[in-house]
């Protein structure tokens, strides 16, 4: 594969695993809901339950399936971060470009707010629009995305303002080469790889903060499961069954690991 | 001292605007969405049982939310320049009193933490440093990517079923001793503890490279005293910059450890208030944490100057 | 005492994995308490010389031969034993002063720590005697002593790891262009500060491109191309009276003489000569 020259031979088992890592995950959080029973069907007369055919990983406290809850949990906070990067990327790229082309003022003022967002706590301000709003996932996905996009911002713009001052580009502006295609053809060519590392590595952190806003109590709505939430629900049961806790857990933390895995070699091999 | 004027000047603006969106924000937010406020409120102070009408209406004109949300607001911002941050709708304690009591065991938690932060980080790091590439290395990237992976809340449950539940050596929660400070300090100190070691690490691989440190080889020092005198202050400076730049990360820390193990900081004060809809407790929470904000840049920017000569005056550089 | 410090006999450099010869069979001595130049263009292999005689080659590079540093072999020489001699025995002054002082140490500090671990004075009197050493070299050791690298110009720069030079006990240094980059004025403070060195009964090994330079240190010097030494001797009668054409077109090339590029057929013949005479390669310096 191509991608794969650009990594050091070093590094590769790491970003292999990572990625098999990442498609296990995301394979099970789409199959998966389909062949389990409904995550939110409560049976109080089989709660705690050990795993069994029935329950392939057992039962919480309200006698819901572990098994069930843990994939519709992952789909859902796949989705959501999903969402959240996508958003980000796209304000970022754009702010970063206008940014970064016309520079002045307008630089001024996109690098003042990209500063600002950048010295607010993340889950701080998503936690204020979602506690204000009352939760839900436009809320997270929205606080989210308004804490995720400085980074991108600041590499497109600093790629857009290294390519604009190339010698090549100046003599194509003079040509009269419209700014659309100096940007298709130099520009997105150079911010791809670059957006493409960062959204890996951002993608871990927004499941990271969707899990903490998730366990705070401020997330979906209740019987629709989430990683972080189920970790909460369980932990007055932690002393009985920390299983019910390590579980959703150990989702989260190996899930986030992957996308590091498969990042960080990519943004090492990047700086040089 | 022009930069130390300049330095305090951006991180007060920082600061300041931070403040303000929060409070704004939070006063925005609520107003515009769901509910009534002095409803809520009613019911926070007397329980559903007890709320009616009449109590809600005495409600709304003791703290004058009959007024126009301009008002309210412009009032609030008048207050504030005057440092009265009014006071909690639901405990009607005044909003300074309960930030100062939350802050300082904010305070305590987070120097805990910083400080077994550093005792993990700095010795991992220069060992990684000075061997890098080596197995011990590559090893430590692992484990520091695993810490960094696993959220906070899940270390703090990790701890406490490994010390609490297992071993029973020390309190799950609350926050009557210093024993009741290990836990929630060791969950934020090993977070801040990953990230932080392979800063170090590269700090340490960067300064032994440089040829400043090779000629202080040259001039017969043994090696630890070239470490000493030569490598530690030089790499300090990108370490302390980064610290700077983890502010916002270590407060995001806070908010969720303090709420785990029910430690009575700014960040459980801010959840809780937010939760109940105590508008003057987040506004004010809000404006402290932008002024913790300020600190905590100002002083790592002003340790930054006294390790590093050339920021004293940048003009000199050229 | 042994008159000769420092005899090189039959040393090559090469890379490692590819065995490129990069310096072939250099043999070459230095009187202790003399100047030795070694001259070259850039790429020639002198540096490399000046490095694997401090022990400080890149990984990938080996030397064979010897290096007869006043008696024992250093050619071979574990890490360890190479820091015993760096600072006490030899010392090497680096290219570029400014990289090579610590920008947040005060330089003399950076003086004075060598008087202090090296010679063991105490610090107040390793400080007084390093504000001595930079006095001496022309600067105020009350005002520019007190100032950061970054402060101080390139000249000045180079004064402190010369005073460094002079701090240390070591008897023998190595100087790698040390005019590099400096203007003629510059160029000529530097010429007298190793000068200096010398009479202070330092054993000097500069290593240079510039024949005023060699001309000025006088001692004896050798002309290095491709890798090899073509002629050795007394500076003066290797400058005034240059037996090989490569010295003469040299000579002739430098900015005093015309800056006469060296005719073609003076470096291919020598070029087909190393190349007859086996697995010589200069590929690398061509």
């Amino acid at each position: 594969m191509k991608v794969m020259a650009y990594i050091p031979e070093s590094s590769r088992l790491q970003v292999a695993t990572g990625a098999f890592i990442l498609l296990s995950v995301a394979l099970l959080s789409m199959i998966g809901p389909h062949l389990t029973p409904d995550p939110s069907t409560q049976n109080l007369s089989s709660v705690f339950a050990d795993p069994s055919s029935e329950y392939l990983l057992g039962s919480d406290h309200l006698g819901r399936s572990v098994a069930a809850r843990l994939v519709r949990g992952g789909a859902n906070s796949l989705f959501n971060t999903l969402l959240c990067v996508i958003g980000s990327v796209l304000i970022g790229v754009f702010l970063g470009l206008f940014s970064g082309w016309y520079g002045g003022f307008i630089d001024a003022t996109i690098m003042r707010l990209v500063d600002i967002t950048m010295s607010f706590p993340g889950i701080l301000l998503a936690l204020l629009i979602a506690g204000l709003i009352g939760g839900g996932q436009i809320a997270v996905v929205g606080a989210l995305t308004i804490t995720g996009w400085p980074d991108y911002c600041r590499i497109t713009r600093a790629i857009t303002q290294n390519v604009k001052s190339r010698p090549y580009v100046e003599a194509g502006v003079l040509a009269g080469f419209s700014g659309r295609f100096i940007l298709r053809k130099y520009i997105f060519i150079e911010i791809l790889p670059q957006i493409a590392v960062l959204a890996t590595l951002g993608f871990g952190r927004t499941i990271l903060n969707i899990s903490s806003l998730g366990f705070l109590g401020i997330g979906l709505a209740p019987p629709e499961p989430e990683w972080g939430a189920m970790i909460a629900e369980s932990l007055p049961y932690l002393r009985q069954s920390p299983y019910l806790v390590l579980a959703p857990a150990a989702a989260v933390s190996i899930t986030v690991f992957s996308f590091l895995l498969v990042g960080q070699p990519l943004a090492r091999a990047l700086k040089k | 001292m022009g930069e130390i004027a300049r330095i305090l000047r951006t991180h007060l603006f920082h600061g300041v605007a931070v403040g303000l969106v929060v409070a704004s924000l939070s006063f925005v937010v609520v107003n515009l969405t769901r509910g009534d406020t002095a409803l809520e409120i009613a019911i926070a102070r007397h329980g559903t049982a007890l709320t009616n009408e009449a109590l809600v209406e005495q409600i709304r004109i003791e703290e004058k939310l009959d007024q126009s949300l301009w008002i309210q607001y412009t009032r609030w911002i008048g207050h504030a320049f005057t440092f009265d941050l009014g006071r909690s709708l639901v405990s009607k304690e005044k909003v300074a009193d309960l930030l100062w009591y939350h802050f300082r065991h904010t305070l305590v938690l987070s120097v805990a933490a910083m400080l077994i932060s550093l005792v993990i980080a700095l010795p991992w790091g220069i060992f990684c440093g000075i061997f890098p590439g080596g197995s011990f290395d590559n090893i430590s990237g692992l484990v520091s990517s695993a810490l960094v992976a696993v959220p906070h809340f899940v270390t703090g449950i990790l701890l406490i079923l490994a010390l609490s539940i297992k071993l029973q050596w020390l309190p799950v929660a609350g926050f009557f001793t210093s024993r009741h400070l290990i836990l929630p300090a060791a969950t934020l100190g090993i977070g801040l503890a990953a990230f932080s070691s392979r800063v170090v690490a590269t700090a340490i691989v960067d300064v032994r490279g440089a040829l400043f440190y090779q000629f202080a080889r040259m001039k017969g020092l043994a090696e630890a005293r070239v470490l000493l005198g030569h490598g530690i202050k030089n790499a300090s400076i990108p370490v302390i910059t980064f610290i700077g730049l983890q502010t916002a990360h270590l407060l995001d820390g806070v908010v969720v450890v303090e709420t785990l193990f029910a430690w009575p900081g700014i960040g459980k004060l801010i959840l809780d208030s937010i939760l109940a809809r105590d508008i003057p407790v987040v506004q004010g929470a809000g404006l402290l944490i932008g002024l913790m904000y300020v600190a905590v840049n100002a002083s790592v920017d002003l340790i930054c100057i006294v390790l590093d000569p050339c920021r004293r005056d940048p003009e000199a550089i050229r | 005492m042994n008159e000769i410090l420092l005899n090189i006999n039959n040393l090559s450099i090469s890379s490692m994995p590819e065995h490129k010869t990069l310096v072939g069979s250099v043999s070459f001595s230095v009187r202790r308490g003399e100047p030795f130049t070694l001259i070259g263009e850039t790429g020639c292999g002198k540096t490399l010389i000046a490095q694997a005689l401090t022990g400080v080659l890149a990984k990938d590079l080996s030397a064979t031969g010897s290096i007869e540093f006043d008696g024992p072999n250093l050619v071979g020489l574990s890490g360890k034993e190479r820091r015993k001699l760096w600072g006490r025995r030899m010392f090497l002054l680096p290219q570029e002063p400014r990289l090579a002082l610590n920008p947040t140490m005060r330089v003399i500090k950076q003086v004075s720590e060598v008087l202090r671990y090296l010679r063991g004075q105490q610090p107040k009197n390793a400080l007084k005697n390093a504000g001595t050493l930079i006095s001496d070299l022309g600067m105020s050791s009350s005002r520019d002593g007190r100032h950061y690298p970054f402060r101080l110009s390139g000249g000045m720069n180079q004064r402190i790891l010369l005073a460094i030079a002079l701090a240390t006990p070591a008897e023998f240094i190595v100087a790698d262009e040390p005019t590099k980059g400096l203007d003629a004025d510059l160029r000529d403070s530097a010429v007298r500060l190793l000068q200096n060195l010398v009479e202070q009964g330092k054993t000097l090994l500069c290593i240079t491109h510039d024949l005023a330079v060699a001309r000025d240190l006088g001692g004896n010097i050798a002309v290095m191309y491709g890798g090899y030494i073509v002629e050795s001797g007394p500076a003066e009668k290797v400058l005034d009276s240059p037996v090989h054409p490569y010295t003469q077109g040299l000579i002739k090339a430098s900015p005093e003489n015309g800056m006469e590029p060296i005719p073609e057929h003076v470096l291919s013949s020598m070029k087909t000569a190393w190349n007859s005479s086996g697995s010589r390669q200069m590929e690398a310096c061509l």
